[in-house]
């Protein structure tokens, strides 16, 4: 692409909700405030998210050899880039030396962060206007969805099927057999829900793709229906992400004007429409029978199963349930019948894994790579230590009912199996690193904790036992002891009697800190780092 | 038939549009859509969004989740309880579990925007220009 004195200088600035948090909008008011008062021919693009959220907000302009980026830009660093004419039409990149502004990254496409990764599922994100539907369809956008709606459904199941692709919301059941149920469900009426309550702390890819690539999920979705035979969809997404539900109605709004929502979809004879259902404040409700009370308009109570969703679910429908990230892999999944999905990744885990790593590291963010890398290479590589400084201790994966992990096991690879084997497990994906003054005692009591509050108070374990576990922790006659063995058959009682993981999963991290940092359960409450009274 | 379904649909509304549920229109709600009044509260207090209190002008809530706890989250919240926040008329502060900016904390959302790296110095500012804009 070049860039003549005509055609304006495209930066891109992201709209993403973390590049919000961290300033993005500021940024952008400087820089529209700078095209007031000089004559600058700009033109400025809210993109998605690259997921390199350690940078954010991440400036870039499109050189005539490339997109170039600016990393943590401020307003003063929009005077200085435009001092040093980084939004001149004739910039030349050739005379950019690396170290001509603090900020500067390169070119976008050589940063070795986003180099080493393999994006599938984010392959688009952060490139483009999240809703600019032409971008989405020259950047490879909908050639799924056409191919699909030219064949038989069992095709792309057979395609689901054989591409390995295995549930990215945390339990890993694999896909194929989900949607072969329901496709074989005879009923007039079924449903696909996509779940968007991403409550799990570190996790953030569903927010980020919601964000930043609006229409893959849309397209994910009408791919499963074509596939399953449902003609309706919803999005259960949680209240906490107002940027998303903004950027989802608009995306649906566009995309029902654009034919790829409603009757016909793209000319052929399949219809398909998708609601935005917002929640409203239940972490429970991430629990696909949960969200499915939620979703008919009743207390996010758990319902027991079976009856399966699949079979009976929404409104008592057979009912295709994915997380955000499984029905955005969709695409890239039934490539080619599935098989370069397949060829990816390690023995049963295949294809890509969207860490998102985050806590007290230097460089948290989104990386998608292929299942099989460790731990340590996350942390280090990608990571590069904590942001304290001080030594990385902990690290909790999968969300608050994941295990923490000490250092003796960071070489496993990630891969579903290989973490069930140390019991723990890899979840949607979110690494959360602790550095040396965490105390796993607090972590777990904390747990507990988070169980009372967002149990749904349906099952006796669950709804009590969280409470018996906080209270082994605050009521111990001793407060410098807690009772291990009474907390293990507490845990033993949860994990075999409760209804759902809420219940089920929590001793996981408690039953963690108490196996690999038995040195933090004997010693008062009292940072590390601090000195002993 | 009972709509459940609308049920929610209405009280979303209601909290979109006045931040609150007013609990006088429980029974009109429970009438109109053939509930009992319980099913109606049962819903309602259910849900965290559905509150029927009054909010101030300006209602904070800071991540108290683990990946915000890393960075320094229990102290934040630890700041945000000290005496020179307390009995702030127009502003709430309370927590929340996961804003999905877990990779820029501690985060905290107020009045929907969205602030990440939040330190001691950048809440009293946040808190500071607040109080400024009644």
């Amino acid at each position: 692409m070049s860039s003549s004195n005509t055609s304006p200088v495209k930066v891109y600035i992201p709209l993403d909700s973390a590049a919000i948090a961290m300033g993005a909008n500021s940024v952008t008011q400087s820089l529209e405030a700078l095209l007031n008062t000089h004559v600058l021919n700009v033109q400025i693009i809210r993109n998605g998210s690259r997921g390199m959220i350690w940078a954010e907000p991440v400036l870039e302009v499109l050189s005539a050899r490339g997109r170039i980026a600016f990393a943590n830009v401020t307003s003063e660093v929009v005077e200085q880039l435009f001092t040093l004419g980084v939004f001149d039409p004739a910039l030349n990149t050739d005379e950019l030396v690396p170290d001509f502004h603090p900020s500067y990254l390169g070119f976008t496409e050589e940063i070795p962060w986003l180099k080493k990764q393999q994006r599938l599922t984010f392959e688009r994100c952060g490139i483009s206007d999240p809703l600019d539907l032409d971008e989405y369809i020259n950047l490879g956008g909908l050639k799924a969805l056409k191919q699909v709606l030219g064949q038989a459904p069992q095709k792309t199941v057979d395609a689901i099927k054989h591409s390995g692709l295995r549930g990215r919301g945390g339990a890993a059941f694999p896909a194929g057999i989900k949607w072969q149920t329901v496709y074989e469900c005879i009923n007039d009426t079924k449903y696909i829900v996509c779940n968007a309550d991403e409550g799990d702390s570190g996790t953030f890819a569903d927010r980020m793709i919601m964000e930043g690539d609006p229409f893959l999920l849309i397209e994910g979705m009408v791919i499963a229906g074509c596939a399953t035979g449902a003609k309706s969809g919803y999005i259960y997404l949680r209240s906490e992400y107002p940027v998303a539900r903004k950027i989802l109605t608009q995306a649906i709004n566009i995309a029902k004007h654009h034919q790829l929502l409603g009757d016909d979809i793209l000319g052929s004879e399949f219809d398909f429409n998708i609601e935005l259902f917002v929640g409203a404040g239940a972490y429970i409700c991430g629990e696909e029978t949960s969200l499915l009370e939620s979703l008919e308009g009743r207390r996010g109570e758990v319902r027991s199963k079976p009856p399966l969703p699949a079979h009976q679910g929404l409104f008592g429908k057979p009912t295709l349930i994915h997380n955000v990230i499984s029905l955005c892999s969709v695409p890239a999944a039934i490539k080619d019948n599935g098989t370069v999905y397949a060829s990816i990744g390690t023995k049963r885990s295949l294809g890509t894994l969207t860490i998102q790593l985050a806590g007290n590291v230097k460089r948290g963010g989104l990386i998608e790579i292929p299942f099989g890398a460790s731990l340590r290479e996350v942390i280090e590589e990608y990571g590069g230590g904590s942001q304290s400084g001080r030594p990385v201790h902990a690290i909790q994966i999968g969300g608050p009912l994941g295990a923490y992990l000490p250092e003796s096991v960071w070489d496993t690879p990630l891969d579903y199996e290989a973490f069930t084997e140390i019991d723990a497990g890899i979840g949607h994906g979110g690494i959360i690193v602790f550095d040396d003054t965490v105390n796993l005692r607090e972590q777990a009591e904390y747990a507990f904790q988070f169980c009372v509050e967002e149990s749904c108070g349906k099952c006796t374990p669950c709804r009590i036992g969280s409470q018996r576990g906080v209270d082994h922790f605050q009521n111990a006659e001793n407060p410098t002891l807690v009772d291990l063995d009474s907390v293990g058959k507490l845990c033993d009682l949860m994990e075999s009697a409760s209804l759902c993981a809420m219940g089920g999963m929590t001793p996981i991290p408690v039953r963690s800190a108490m196996r690999y940092f038995p040195e933090d359960f004997n010693q008062p409450y009292r940072s590390k780092g601090e000195p002993s009274a | 038939m009972a709509d459940n379904r609308v049920l929610t649909e209405v009280l979303r509304q209601l909290v979109d549009t006045f931040s609150y549920i007013d609990p006088g229109l429980v029974p009109y709600i429970a009438d109109q859509l053939n509930l009992s009044k319980a099913e109606v509260l049962g819903v309602i207090s259910f849900y965290e969004d559905f509150r029927t209190d009054k909010p101030p002008a300006h209602v904070i809530r800071i991540c108290q989740a683990e990946a915000c706890q890393a960075v320094g989250a229990r102290q934040l919240i630890e700041h945000s309880h000290t005496e020179k926040y307390s009995g702030l008329d127009d502003i709430e502060i309370g927590t929340v579990s996961c804003l999905g900016l877990c990779a820029c904390g501690p985060a905290l959302i107020c009045n929907n925007n969205v602030y990440g790296k939040v330190n001691t110095s950048k809440f009293d500012s946040l808190i500071h220009s607040l109080a400024r804009h009644k």
